[in-house]
């Protein structure tokens, strides 16, 4: 079916909405590559990516805030799970030297403080909604 | 409900009287509305104040979880016209309001009503954008956007395409809305044509798609 004729969205040329190229930003949907438009008289902006996921600036910024905090929490995750391998090697296994079981345990308090300096990010996030 | 194929209507907007919408009395019957935070409250009263003979068909997105909900039964208990939540090719009638379902774009294309799910936009679907473009696209000056109560930027890109289409865009007043910043970016981004009290909406809707000329409303 025919679609209506219509005017340029672009501030800038004919086209209807120009392609101002890609930027060094991922999609946090689907991590594919954003590009970035502009529509209409007030230059408003808005990234899509290359399945056609879209954001404003402002829904950019809320979901890429969101991907930031999900990382955050899966690397505290992955310390925690890492202490626990830690914890249990020292218990189980034997074989371990005293300079090797040093090692361990210093890298133990290294992940617990890391995993309480990853949880103290989170917390003192303040993200523009 | 055949697709818009007339001429470009490029200079619409300059050829308007001042402070009046549809001067040209072009029937604008392919109305779609977006909503956001508060728009239970606001959807329910604007379609309570729709008349059941409204030569329209009307598309709705309000944002909502992916869960089954009764929410086409909420809006459409006090509402003259039926308010359903359509599977994919229906035919766009008149007298009718399609609301987007639980984790699926409503599109008005060349199929009629359809359903899909699509990429999210603003990390949200159903999302208003794609209703807005999509009607835009296929019934041109025909469609009448109408953003409601709400926050973020959904719909700010639809109308802008709506208004490309030489359709019309009007926005709930935000000194009255639940959410004030949908009306308010659209107002900011999109040369929107009238603000109005959701009191005023219906008629303004009901006056639009038949053709009338309506005073312009609160400008911005």
């Amino acid at each position: 079916m025919k679609k209506a004729p219509r005017r340029s969205l672009s501030p800038h040329s004919s086209s209807v909405s120009r392609e101002q190229g890609l930027v060094p930003i991922s999609c946090p949907d689907c991590s594919g590559v954003l590009r970035q438009e502009e529509e209409g008289a007030h230059e408003y902006s808005l990234y899509v990516c290359q399945i056609n996921h879209r954001y404003s600036t402002r829904s950019l910024i809320h979901a890429k805030e969101a991907q930031v905090e999900r990382i955050l929490w899966s690397a505290s995750v992955f310390l925690k799970q890492m202490l626990f391998v830690y914890q249990e090697a020292l218990r189980t296994t034997k074989q371990c030297s005293a300079a090797e079981r040093r090692l361990m345990q210093r890298r133990i308090h290294e992940v617990r403080k890391q995993s309480l300096a990853i949880r103290a990010m989170i917390e003192a996030t303040h993200a523009v909604e | 409900m055949p697709s818009n194929n007339n001429a470009n209507r490029s200079t619409f907007k300059q050829s308007q009287s001042p402070g009046t919408l549809n001067s040209e009395g072009i029937k604008r019957d392919v109305v779609v509305i977006g909503a956001s935070a508060g728009g239970v409250a606001a959807l329910t009263e604007l379609f309570a104040a729709l008349p059941p003979d409204t030569p329209a068909a009307i598309g709705v997105v309000l944002h909502r979880s992916t869960n089954p909900s009764g929410l086409a039964e909420v809006l459409g208990r006090h509402s003259h016209l039926p308010v359903i939540e359509p599977d994919n090719h229906n035919q766009l009638r008149h007298g009718i309001i399609y609301l987007a379902p639980p984790d699926q774009h409503l599109l008005f294309n060349g199929d009629g009503v359809v359903v899909r799910r699509g990429p999210k936009e603003h990390s949200t679907r159903p999302a208003i954008d794609p209703l807005f473009r999509s009607a835009a696209e296929t019934y041109g000056e025909r469609v009448l956007g109408v953003q409601l109560t709400g926050c973020g930027e959904d719909g700010v890109s639809g109308l802008l395409h709506i208004n490309a289409g030489a359709g019309l865009a009007i926005a709930q007043d935000p000194a009255e809305a639940y959410m004030p910043y949908m009306p308010l970016n659209a107002m900011r981004f999109d040369d929107v044509t009238g603000v109005f009290p959701l009191k005023d909406i219906a008629s303004v809707i009901f006056a639009l798609a038949t053709g009338r000329a309506v005073p312009g409303g609160k400008r911005h």
